[in-house]
């Protein structure tokens, strides 16, 4: 759906050239929500901005369905523009137009029949809840308002791909939450690939299906949601899944796990129903092993719950081996902790 | 008093109309100028560096005439475009050329008052240049037009006071021959206090519509 095959993308700065983008290789599916999490300066924005073609790429390609967007003319790329819908961190929306008529403008320029307009523009408020509100103006309403009318202009054309900049940074963290559910509900009902960048990790884990991680106009680390939060691999990685769960030892552990010599000490995560099943102390039912949990937290992710526990087991190196089998037989996914290292 | 009040009156007549049709005029040249100005700047969605730096200069130089030495240095032009080169139509050339490059620069910086938020949505929906201009910063910058055009035509009542230069008549004119080169106290209170009145009007009427306009 989207794919962007080494694409670099220099700035020329006051000293030396700023490098935004760094050999992006990447691929979003068609259906996907995608995250991209990074520090301000990462080059997140620059990145999204070149998927419709906001900014250009100094080298390689961009392809949005299938067409090589870099090789496009300006009214060819602003007919692919217009099945790209993009919203914005500050909204964007037109002050000195009705609520009404914002959501139109796309249908507007498009130059779509008058009745045709009213009825998508009717359609499109009552999905994002807004119906109540055609005919006020921007700065009558909420933050929360403002970004659901940019949405509903943003589908305005049916777009294959909604493009998210930052869309609930601005936003309170309830106000966040329902924009996300509205995020949701229009990748489920209108099967539109979502494209989004953050600096909040919360977000990725509250709807994205993929995250990559950025840093320095490189993407360092992507994966599913699951495997970047379950086992982050970069620095990076590891200090934005922190910001949403626990996943470092605590200082209290990181001594117990020296003091005895790090013997059996693992990390076992459970997803889905796992979660609440009882595994461990059927363990130490059906083995000779004592198991004593040191550190754990569960959170939900994409609404599936997902723990995080590290264990400590006493007893023999064979009872435990078949500890492990157990686990694995049953799809608990365990890794040791390495003793030092945390 | 010297004058009738039937003089006055014409005066004030023959000043509306310079105002007036030289303001139409100065827009009509202004305003498209100083979108040419806002769209081929460096960075700006039709970006041309050979437009905007002539366009830039040439502005500037009708910028940097007062009013007084614009009025009579350009005479041959004014000659060439009515055929006279006195009386009121002699005096709206002139005007015409004073305010028109003022206003494109108020135009340009209204425009350039618009969120690159707003340009931005535009280039995602993918808006022609016209239609981002026509559809998102015009109607985005109209209060702002509105107050900058208000100011311009308070500057053109004061550009016709200096009309009578070329025999253009109207309210300055009056002040001059008569209050000033005939010592002719009361018509020159007379003239100052319709010159106020008018300036006050054009003043707050301008307000208003930016307010509806804004709706604040």
């Amino acid at each position: 759906m989207i794919e962007f095959i080494d694409v670099d993308k220099t700035y020329p700065g006051i000293e030396a050239p700023v490098h935004a983008l760094d050999n992006i290789n990447f691929k979003v599916d068609a259906g996907e929500i995608y995250g991209v999490v990074g520090y301000s300066g990462a080059g997140k924005s620059t990145l999204i901005r070149c998927v419709n073609q906001l900014e250009s790429v100094t080298e390689g390609k961009v392809i949005v369905d299938g067409k090589d967007l870099t090789s496009l003319t300006p009214s060819e790329l602003r007919v692919i523009k217009k099945r790209i819908g993009m919203i914005f961190q500050h909204f964007n929306l037109l002050n000195s137009k009705t609520i009404y008529t914002n959501v139109a403008m796309p249908l507007i320029l498009n130059k779509t029949p008058k009745n045709e307009i009213k009825a998508r523009v009717t359609e499109l408020l009552d999905f994002v809840g807004l119906s109540d509100k055609a005919s006020q103006y921007p700065d009558q309403l909420s933050g929360g308002q403002k970004q659901r009318v940019g949405i509903a202009r943003a589908l305005a054309t049916n777009p294959s791909i909604l493009l998210c900049d930052e869309a609930t940074s601005a936003l309170d963290p309830q106000t966040t939450e329902s924009i996300l559910e509205l995020l949701r509900k229009i990748n489920k009902e209108y099967n539109i690939t979502i494209l989004l960048i953050t600096h909040e990790m919360s977000v990725i884990r509250d709807v994205c299906h993929k995250v990559a991680v950025m840093e320095n106009g490189k993407i360092i680390e992507r994966g599913s949601v699951f495997d970047v939060f379950s086992n982050p691999e970069t620095e990076t990685g590891r200090r934005f899944v922190n910001t949403v769960m626990q996943t470092e030892l605590p200082n209290y552990v990181q001594d117990l796990v020296q003091e005895s010599d790090g013997q059996y000490i693992y990390r076992i995560n459970f997803i889905n129903q796992l979660a609440v099943k009882p595994y461990l102390s059927q363990i130490s039912k059906l083995y000779d092993l004592n198991v004593n949990v040191l550190f754990g937290n569960i959170t939900e992710l994409q609404g599936i719950p997902f723990g995080n526990l590290i264990v400590q087991f006493d007893g023999s190196a064979p009872e435990l081996e078949k500890a492990l089998l157990y686990l694995e037989e049953n799809n608990v996914h365990y890794s040791e902790v390495n003793t030092y290292a945390g | 008093m010297l004058v009738s009040w039937n003089t006055i009156l014409g005066a004030f007549l023959e000043t509306v109309q310079m105002v007036s049709i030289s303001f139409i005029f100065s827009i009509i040249l202004g305003l498209p100028l100083g979108i040419l100005l806002y769209v081929t700047r460096p960075g700006q969605i039709l970006e041309n560096k050979a437009v905007f730096t002539i366009l830039n200069a040439v502005i500037n130089v009708f910028r940097s005439l007062p009013f007084i030495i614009l009025l009579v240095a350009i005479i041959p032009v004014t000659k060439f475009i009515v055929g006279t080169s006195i009386g009121t139509e002699a005096a709206i050339v002139p005007m015409v050329f004073f305010a028109g490059p003022y206003i494109s620069r108020l135009v340009e910086s209204s425009l350039l008052e618009v969120d690159e938020g707003v340009l931005e949505a535009a280039d995602a929906m993918g808006a022609t240049p016209m239609q981002t201009i026509i559809k998102f910063v015009l109607p985005e910058a109209l209060g702002s037009l509105i107050v900058n055009f208000t100011i311009s035509i308070i500057g053109l009542v004061g550009a016709s006071a200096m009309a009578g230069t070329v025999g253009g008549g109207g309210i300055g004119d009056l002040a001059i021959t008569y209050g000033y080169q005939r010592f002719d106290t009361i018509t020159m209170l007379i003239t100052v206090v319709i010159l106020i009145i008018m300036v006050q009007g054009l003043q707050s009427a301008g307000n208003k519509l930016a307010r509806v306009v804004r709706r604040r």
